[in-house]
């Protein structure tokens, strides 16, 4: 089941326990609302049947990096929160974030608003697991943890160099 | 426009309250002895602790978690207990600890690891981790499966 390497850093652990938790949560079956005639919607966002919900689970990095999955008969609702360590960090996922959640249609299980102290959420339903595969599904939450952080990083690198190249150019005019 | 001639008032009524077949949680309270059981747990587990034997403190302390009781205390003491006994693990000491749990005592302890990563505070969740790939490597996904549909949570 675990594709990381053997090494088992607390990275591959953290991702390894979110792939199996998730692989677990994506048990889903299509199931009609029992509130609403003819309605179907995701148990998870409604929350009208308490039996249908199942316990949420948190899975966390460290107290700023963590996973909230709720899982339901219908539908499960992954949220992740992303290390932010400064304000820089702050303002760079917020927009970052915004951006993708704003097109959400292009991302099929993406949430238009991410869950309460998260950044971002997913939504995956049973038609989402019936027309795509289930490990892929998995796959591409792990992945794009794993993209999110590296993009971050990057986008703070060049951030931070662009700045200096300004601040340089502005200098210079004071020498001359 | 209509005007209205009847109170619609009923259709705010809860009429599923009244429904036979109408899903209740269990609720098995564990009674007062629950109290004098954890205590006693409690006790017998520090003990080891203090002698440096956490591995032999693990089993005792995922047998019977406290989970019907409407005492709040009682369980937040378990759970913080369950994780101080945790914690207390190397790496290295863990598979071994593990392997000799049954299924049960497996089911309890990811139970138990959930709680732990949900508590959140400064703890270092990396031995929580390391933990929960143990378990998931001998308990199957099936293990989490049953911390996702229990009923009966910590």
């Amino acid at each position: 089941m675990s594709t990381a390497a053997a090494g088992g850093s607390a990275l591959d652990s953290y991702l390894n326990a979110v792939r199996a938790t998730l692989t677990a949560a994506m048990c889903l079956e299509n199931f009609s609302s029992q509130v609403v005639e003819r309605h179907n919607k995701p148990e998870v966002e409604v929350k009208a049947s308490k039996e249908v919900l199942l316990n949420p689970v948190t899975i966390s990095r460290s107290d700023k990096e963590r996973v909230l999955i709720e899982p339901s008969i219908n539908s499960v609702r992954v949220s992740i929160a992303i290390k932010q360590l400064d304000d820089v960090d702050k303002i760079l996922c917020h927009k970052f974030m915004r951006f993708m959640m704003l097109r959400a249609e292009h991302f099929f299980i993406l949430r238009r608003k991410p869950v309460e102290g998260y950044d971002i959420s997913f939504l995956v339903t049973n038609f989402h697991t019936e027309q795509m595969f289930k490990h892929k599904l998995v796959d591409f939450i792990i992945e794009f943890m794993q993209a999110i952080d590296k993009e971050l990083s990057e986008m703070k690198i060049t951030l931070n160099a662009r700045a200096r190249t300004v601040a340089e150019e502005f200098m210079k005019s004071f020498t001359s | 426009m209509s005007k209205k001639t009847r109170s619609d008032q009923f259709r705010d009524a809860d009429i599923d309250m009244y429904d036979e077949d109408q899903y209740v949680d269990d609720d098995d309270t564990g009674g007062d002895n629950a109290a004098a059981q954890l205590a006693d747990r409690e006790g017998r587990v520090r003990t080891l602790i203090s002698n440096g034997n956490h591995a032999g403190a693990l089993p005792i302390i995922l047998e019977a978690p406290p989970t019907g009781s409407k005492d709040k205390t009682l369980n937040t003491k378990n759970i913080s207990l369950v994780l101080d006994v945790l914690t207390r693990f190397k790496t290295a000491e863990i598979e071994k600890a593990v392997s000799g749990l049954d299924a049960d005592q497996q089911d309890n302890l990811m139970k138990y690891i959930y709680k732990g990563f949900s508590e959140g505070g400064e703890k270092d969740f990396t031995i929580l981790l390391s933990f929960h790939e143990k378990v998931y490597k001998l308990g199957g996904l099936g293990c989490i499966m049953r911390v996702l549909t229990d009923r009966k949570t910590l």
